[in-house]
């Protein structure tokens, strides 16, 4: 009997305690959502903006499509795609702004978790500028393409280029280049 | 044959080119403490691939049926914890009963399993690279397998280590890290390895 | 109470790091620009000194038994608040450092202070105990970072001294080496050296004495 009291004391405890801190965990939770989300939104909109300037950003229908995570038309300029491809440490979350006679109008890279230093250099804008004016399929200088891998992480660029190739290939897909 | 393949290639990672110690720096405590002898680094490693795959599997599990469906994304850390904590208390009890002598031999350690990033680690991985069950529990068996070889291969290291002459400054530990870093180094030869992709 | 001992032993002699080796996943992994570096130092001062009152206000309530669960609830709670805070306030931040913020949770330093400290001293001194060892920990974060930094990328500062930091070394000499996980090693290995040798040089300066 005296035992079965000792563990239901220690069960009271451990479940006040969690019922406590998960109370204030909602808490927080319900000061910070709206803040995260909108920057989460924000982020996005912003790199719409970066790679393909437009007033309107219509979204598309993806279908199946497991690699494009959205895409919008933006006015009559042409398209923007959102890609995740694999990097070194996982999604690189990435925009892609590709204008409608198929050429890339920019790369952005809305987060990441990429090595500091190495695969976190893709983020550098000089960097990702030579994807601009490209068009039919990308590739790394090491793939015998014209993209200048960074040093140090291939395994990133190829991540990257991947995810623009995916982008090019929806866009394609959608038969209505110039 | 594409899960095959899939598989393949998370293990694969999991083990040589994203190694947990080396490459991804989780576990270093019980790799730096545990590792002065290969038995007992051995006896370490099968406790850790035995925790990682089941928290694996329960983590998931917990994720997917509990967190996400009542939008309480934000207790994550909280509930991974407490399974891991959970089950790594049941795996004690296990081996206090059942293997005694690898009991001994783990003694104190086994209580840093909780405490250890790889299991919290691998768990919070899995859902930020989105897996599947059958994709979570050979990341984490095979995360652990990698803890393991990383273990094994640096207590053997160690182990002779202990004759040799160096500055007294970095006598034990700081010589230990430096030779860590050289096993990091010569892991970093898997970087950019890959197959079917 | 003695704060210059307590300030001391949690900088030098007992540092959380270079002195009682805990800790050593995160001191490795993020410290690669003193943005981070400072980031990941303010946030575990924080969560060491908030986990530290509230174990001590619950020492007396928390049976034995169950303590470190107990503890690893209550120390999770705060490492999920910060985390929270983070992604809503600083974003940069919590992007540079990833899933090492949840990761603060299996960070022996935090637990190893609630079991050898907070449970047996009183609210006061356990948040004392929680800010030295805090400040320990992040002393050892920003010397590693500003070493790697340095030799591994040859800037200064970055992320705080703007984007890219100040260039110290041209951009042909830096070894990449520093930046990889090899260079954590080193250079963790040669600052516990150099605390060794201080310690021992110490000893046996009050021994002769």
């Amino acid at each position: 009997m005296k035992n079965a009291l000792y563990i239901a004391r220690l069960t009271g405890v451990l479940l006040l305690l969690t019922a406590v801190v998960a109370g204030m965990l909602a808490f927080v939770n319900s000061i910070t959502k709206d803040s995260i989300a909108a920057q989460t939104a924000e982020k996005a909109d912003a790199a719409k903006r970066q790679v393909l300037e437009a007033e309107t950003y219509t979204a598309l229908d993806t279908g199946d499509n497991a690699a494009i995570k959205e895409a919008y038309v933006a006015d009559e300029l042409g398209f923007v795609v959102r890609v995740a491809p694999n990097g070194y440490g996982g999604e690189i979350d990435m925009m892609v702004g590709i204008s409608a006679d198929g050429k890339i109008t920019g790369v952005a890279i809305i987060s990441h978790a990429e090595t500091a230093s190495l695969g976190a250099e893709a983020t550098r804008e000089d960097w990702r500028a030579q994807f601009e004016g490209l068009g039919g399929s990308v590739a790394v200088d090491k793939d015998g393409g014209a993209i200048e891998a960074l040093t140090g992480a291939t395994v990133t660029s190829r991540a990257v280029v991947k995810g623009v190739n995916d982008a090019l290939a929806f866009v394609e897909s959608l038969g209505v280049l110039e | 044959m594409s899960l095959f393949i899939s598989l393949f290639t998370i293990s694969l990672n999991a083990i040589l080119v994203e190694n947990f110690i080396l490459v991804k720096f989780y576990g270093i405590c019980p790799f730096m403490g545990v590792s002065k002898k290969a038995d007992t680094a051995l006896g370490m490693g099968g406790a850790v691939i035995f925790v990682m795959a089941i928290a694996s599997a329960a983590t998931w599990a917990v994720n997917t049926y509990l967190l996400l469906p009542f939008d309480l994304v934000y207790m994550q850390t909280v509930v991974f914890i407490l399974v891991i904590a959970a089950l790594v208390q049941l795996v004690e009890m296990f081996l206090q009963k059942v293997v005694p002598a690898l009991y001994q031999a783990l003694g104190v350690y086994l209580p840093l399993i909780t405490t250890n990033c790889a299991v919290l680690g691998v768990a919070l991985l899995n859902i930020q690279n989105g897996y599947s069950f059958i994709e979570s529990l050979v990341f984490g068996a095979t995360g652990g397998i990698g803890f393991t070889l990383a273990i094994v291969l640096f207590s053997s290291v160690r182990e002779r280590m202990e004759d040799c002459d160096c500055p007294k400054a970095f006598k034990g530990f700081p010589i230990a890290l430096i030779a860590a870093g050289l096993l990091a180094l010569a892991f970093m030869g898997f970087s950019g390895f890959k197959v079917f992709t | 109470m003695n704060f210059k001992k307590q300030l001391r032993n949690g900088i030098l002699t007992n540092n959380p790091v270079s002195g009682q080796l805990l800790g050593l996943c995160s001191t490795m992994a993020i410290t690669t620009t003193l943005f981070n570096g400072i980031g990941m130092g303010l946030s575990v001062t924080i969560i060491l000194i908030c986990s530290n009152v509230v174990i001590s206000m619950l020492r007396k309530v928390i049976p034995d038994k169950i303590r470190i669960a107990a503890y690893i609830v209550v120390i999770a709670g705060f490492v999920t608040m910060v985390d929270l805070l983070l992604q809503a306030y600083l974003p940069a931040l919590s992007e540079n450092l990833g899933v090492f913020i949840p990761l603060i949770v299996v960070n022996c330093i935090i637990l190893g202070r609630a079991e050898s400290y907070a449970s047996k001293n009183g609210v006061f001194a356990s948040a004392v105990d929680g800010l030295m060892q805090g400040v320990g920990y992040t002393v050892v974060l920003v010397i590693m970072c500003i070493v790697r930094e340095l030799l591994g990328s040859g800037t200064f500062g970055a992320g705080v001294l703007g984007a890219d930091g100040v260039r110290i070394l041209s951009e042909q000499y830096p070894a990449m080496l520093m930046i990889l996980p090899f260079g954590g090693f080193l250079t963790l290995g040669c600052l516990i050296a150099f605390t060794q040798w201080f310690n021992q040089r110490l000893a046996d300066k009050e021994a002769s004495a």
